[in-house]
């Protein structure tokens, strides 16, 4: 069996991580082992002090060339997690260090869709964090035929970062593993894929995080291209590149490319000035485009799906830092549709605030000089106008979670009604009118809380409005 | 403002081509770079001056999202009051697609407050 050396990190007031293996435990010269073995450490009990001789022993094994089954992890400290400690908040409580864990565990992930199945998705990332606060070693097996959603596999990234590497593997379906090397998730998930390759069928946008919030240099002049126009830029490029392969060449036409640049645009731009207060946020965006049979076997339609993860403030959290004025309207609107004395409802005064954050002109931003808030029902108008088509099966979706809302966008509750005023509102009920409370099926708490926003979507590119045959022009809006 | 006082006018040219980076991006996004935009090109001047202004974009181009475009001109509307007579000062030299984009932008600036029953 092949033991990986990752080495040893330090981490700030928090002593070391150490995941060693036998190849490890070889290369080190004779004082760097002995600092190893005094580095070892133990709490002063005698159950510590027994530990400490067994994790010694261990490491005197390895070193010799005798039989160690399992790499060896050694961990001073809890080691906290933004997104661990939001999904599991009693993981600190739970936590046990790595010597005294003895159980095994596997979690199968089943329907790992934000846009399928949020609720089951988040269960399935909160059996992870409780696997990874106790278990001596665990398995993710990735069972589901096809990648329906690419932000679950974002997410679970974001949390391996920061996991006690004690997932030591499991099954991976080979359509999952070709997604996740597509677009480069399998270094940020930690997976090793032998034998995949590629596939041509598979168009990736891959994986791309702005650097760390609060950390800007240049955003702020209008000379210099942002980070979120590049990606933007990048994106409308690949999709085009892949269309004129097909057979017979296709391409964006001028309004489907003009559509994407804005979705992107606007979600990029949305994520970066409203997650931090400094208005330097940080996001993640990755997707992926699949040319699927469809199932008459005949034709194909092309399945765009897109990620984006901005860890950071929640929506709800964000509209705190609103004008009075505006919060005490939300705050009106979220006492009125909340549910009162006994009745019970799916969702709850954090989630309508999220509902009332999609409505033209609701931002946290003051309008004393232009108006704000538009960027939202913009993604909703888009993401409809991409995915038209007359296909039950292929209509677009978008889910967006915040904390512990999740509001599901699709029919027959994507297409926004303009008021006299002209703002246009999108209520996710029946008679989309505020004045109602929204379909509970459509607007609901998740179980478990996500600290930041998830916007996941997916949408088949085959409208005669986003295509065209290659060389044309057939159709502008 | 009919057509021969129109062109009785001086027109002014306010050349955005520098904001894509010599063809590094293909879109123009987001209402701060809109608003330092307009700082840098001065648009407080152009929006004083009785001439109108013809307005490019560099030719890679083709997208400038709603709020950039709120960055940007917002004020400038607001201050010609509808986006017909901001139209008739800033004449976008771009294709029909784009200018669909700047007007949406451009009607947005005049909404005020927000859908809220309550």
């Amino acid at each position: 069996m092949k033991i990986k050396h990752i080495g040893s990190r330090k981490r700030r007031g928090r002593g070391k991580l150490l995941k060693i293996g036998k190849s490890g435990a070889r290369s080190l010269s004779e004082i760097e082992f002995q600092k190893l073995l005094s580095s070892v450490p133990a709490v002063a009990n005698k159950v510590g002090i027994k530990q400490r001789k067994k994790v010694r022993h261990t490491l005197r094994l390895m070193r010799r060339g005798d039989a160690v089954a399992q790499p060896l992890i050694i961990l001073k400290g809890f080691r906290s997690s933004q997104i661990l400690d939001a999904i599991y908040p009693e993981r600190e409580q739970i936590w046990l260090p790595s010597w005294q864990r003895k159980s095994t565990a596997s979690v199968d992930l089943r329907n790992f869709s934000f846009l399928d199945d949020p609720v089951g998705t988040m269960e399935s990332l909160r059996a992870i964090a409780e696997c990874e606060a106790r278990c001596r070693q665990f398995s993710i097996n990735f069972d589901d035929e096809l990648c329906r959603d690419i932000t679950p596999y974002m997410a679970l990234g974001l949390i391996r970062q920061k996991m006690l590497p004690v997932c030591t593997g499991g099954r991976l379906k080979s359509s999952i593993g070709r997604v996740t090397r597509a677009v480069h998730l399998d270094q940020y998930l930690r997976m090793r894929q032998n034998g995949l390759h590629t596939s041509a069928e598979i168009v990736p946008f891959p994986l791309r995080e702005r650097r760390g919030k609060n950390s800007s240099t240049k955003d702020n002049s209008a000379w210099t291209v942002t980070s979120e126009e590049r990606v933007d830029s990048k994106l409308v490029e690949t999709i085009d590149s892949w269309l004129s392969k097909l057979t017979p060449p296709r391409g964006l036409s001028e309004f489907g490319r003009a559509q994407i640049l804005t979705l992107i645009g606007e979600i990029l731009d949305n994520a970066k000035r409203h997650s931090d207060p400094s208005e330097d946020g940080t996001w993640a965006i990755a997707g992926f485009m699949e040319a699927r049979k469809r199932d008459d076997g005949a034709t194909t339609s092309y399945v765009c799906h897109l990620g984006i993860i901005n860890p950071g403030d929640t929506i709800f959290e964000t509209l705190q830092r609103a004008p009075d004025a505006l919060k005490t309207r939300i705050e009106q609107f979220a006492t009125k549709h909340s549910p009162k004395l006994l009745l019970k409802k799916r969702f709850d005064r954090e989630t309508l605030w999220t509902l009332c954050s999609l409505q033209d002109g609701i931002s946290r931003a003051s309008s004393q000089n232009t108006p704000n808030g538009f960027g939202m029902m913009e993604l909703v108008d888009i993401v409809g106008a991409l995915g038209r088509t007359s296909r039950p099966s292929e209509q677009p979706k978008m889910t967006i979670i915040s904390g512990r809302a999740c509001l599901m966008i699709r029919p027959p509750y994507n297409k926004s009604k303009k008021t006299q005023r002209g703002h246009r509102v999108l209520a996710l009920n029946a008679a989309n009118d505020l004045t109602y409370a929204p379909d509970e099926d459509y607007v609901f708490n998740l179980p478990y809380r996500f600290p930041g926003t998830i916007v996941a979507m997916r949408f088949c590119l085959d409208g005669d409005e986003l295509l065209r045959a290659d060389g044309t022009d057939a159709t502008v809006a | 403002m009919n057509f021969s006082e129109r062109t009785e006018q001086m027109p002014q040219l306010l050349d955005l081509s520098k904001l894509s980076g010599g063809g590094d991006t293909r879109v123009l996004s987001g209402k701060q770079r809109g608003i330092q935009a307009r700082s840098d090109f001065s648009l407080e001047k152009f929006d004083k001056e009785q001439d109108y202004v013809t307005v490019k974009f560099a030719p890679e181009v083709q997208a400038v999202t709603p709020s950039f475009v709120l960055g940007m001109f917002g004020v400038s509307v607001k201050a010609y009051g509808s986006v017909d007579a901001f139209f008739e000062k800033y004449r976008f030299d771009v294709r029909p697609n784009l200018l669909a984009q700047i007007r949406r932008g451009a009607e947005y600036s005049l909404l005020k407050g927000d859908p809220l029953p309550f």
